[in-house]
């Protein structure tokens, strides 16, 4: 398994869009980011979340092969559904360095933000492509400060 | 009536992202318990099913590792990356680049097979740092520099390989 663990310098980031099980209520999303928080410090993982009732975008960013560790647990976890990658590259440095998992989610202060990057009022990540995924993201972070 | 059925569910696909073109690479360990034969089967699956679902793409097979790129509609490539996942013909899958582009690379191919001959055997060893090919430690632009290469190497050779043919008729042969 050596083979699978020595890509340690390659780092690329990872955006993906899915849906919310119905049965996931506020506190597993409480849940859901203090989880991703630990085992992301620990693990040399950086990234953004972003969610609403129905649905979650995240972008994770780290090594090559944990982030594709972490792909395989996503795809099984149950709280959601319907994965879909929408970015997958290389990095020549983090973007979200200073968060093991930074978060937003809507609300009056940055709906405006929403709604730029968006054809529809409400969020859904299934509608961005790539560009705008992570255009939307960035200025959310950037209005929290 | 049924045209606003098709409108409704296109609709719907575009709530999935169906309007988007997808290119994924990833690349996996083949799994040394198959039996003998099997990567045939896997691009002849791939093949018929990938013409089916509209997805082009290409397929390396050198030194027990797969590299694929595949190309198509974002929630249809998705569903094959699951697939995948899970498929235990291979192993340890790492996606390597995902990215949406707005042509497609492989268009002419359901899953053009690409497998490294006598002569570019060596070619592998040029995006390489050891003098093992390991794919595992190769970067994005290496793994899909190393397709491309034995992508063109080979229409050059079909183009080759056609000239040759044609040399190889006598003067009076008028068919």
């Amino acid at each position: 398994m050596n083979s699978v663990t020595t890509d340690a310098h390659i780092l690329i980031s990872m955006t993906y869009a899915s849906r919310a099980n119905p049965n996931v209520s506020a506190k597993d999303f409480n849940e859901i980011l203090q989880q991703a928080q630990i085992n992301n410090a620990a693990n040399g993982i950086t990234g953004m979340l972003t969610f609403n009732k129905d649905y979650f975008l995240q972008t994770i960013e780290g090594p090559r092969a944990q982030i594709n560790r972490l792909l395989y647990s996503l795809i099984s976890d149950e709280r959601h559904h319907d994965l879909q990658i929408i970015d997958t590259r290389e990095l020549k440095h983090r973007e979200w360095s200073k968060w093991s998992m930074n978060y937003a989610s809507p609300t009056e202060e940055n709906a405006a933000i929403y709604l730029k990057y968006s054809t529809t009022i409400g969020f859904n990540p299934y509608l961005l492509n790539a560009e705008s995924a992570h255009g939307l993201m960035n200025e959310l972070s950037a209005q929290k400060g | 009536m049924e045209s606003v059925d098709l409108s409704e569910s296109n609709r719907l696909k575009m709530l999935h992202g169906e309007h988007i073109i997808l290119r994924l690479t990833y690349i996996s360990r083949y799994n040394n318990d198959n039996l003998n034969g099997e990567v045939t089967r896997i691009l002849e699956q791939a093949q018929q099913n990938n013409e089916r679902n509209g997805i082009t793409g290409a397929l390396v097979f050198n030194h027990n590792y797969f590299l694929q790129s595949i190309e198509g509609a974002r929630p249809v490539i998705n569903g094959l990356l699951r697939k995948l996942v899970q498929d235990e013909r291979h192993h340890s899958l790492q996606v390597i680049e995902c990215r949406e582009v707005e042509q497609r690379h492989w268009s002419k191919w359901s899953m053009k097979y690409l497998i490294p001959s006598e002569e570019n055997k060596g070619l592998a060893l040029k995006f390489s740092t050891g003098s093992e090919f390991n794919p595992y430690l190769m970067s994005t632009n290496q793994i899909t520099m190393l397709i491309d290469t034995l992508s063109e190497l080979q229409e050059q050779q079909a183009k080759s390989d056609v000239q040759t043919i044609q040399k190889k008729k006598p003067w009076y042969d008028f068919s």
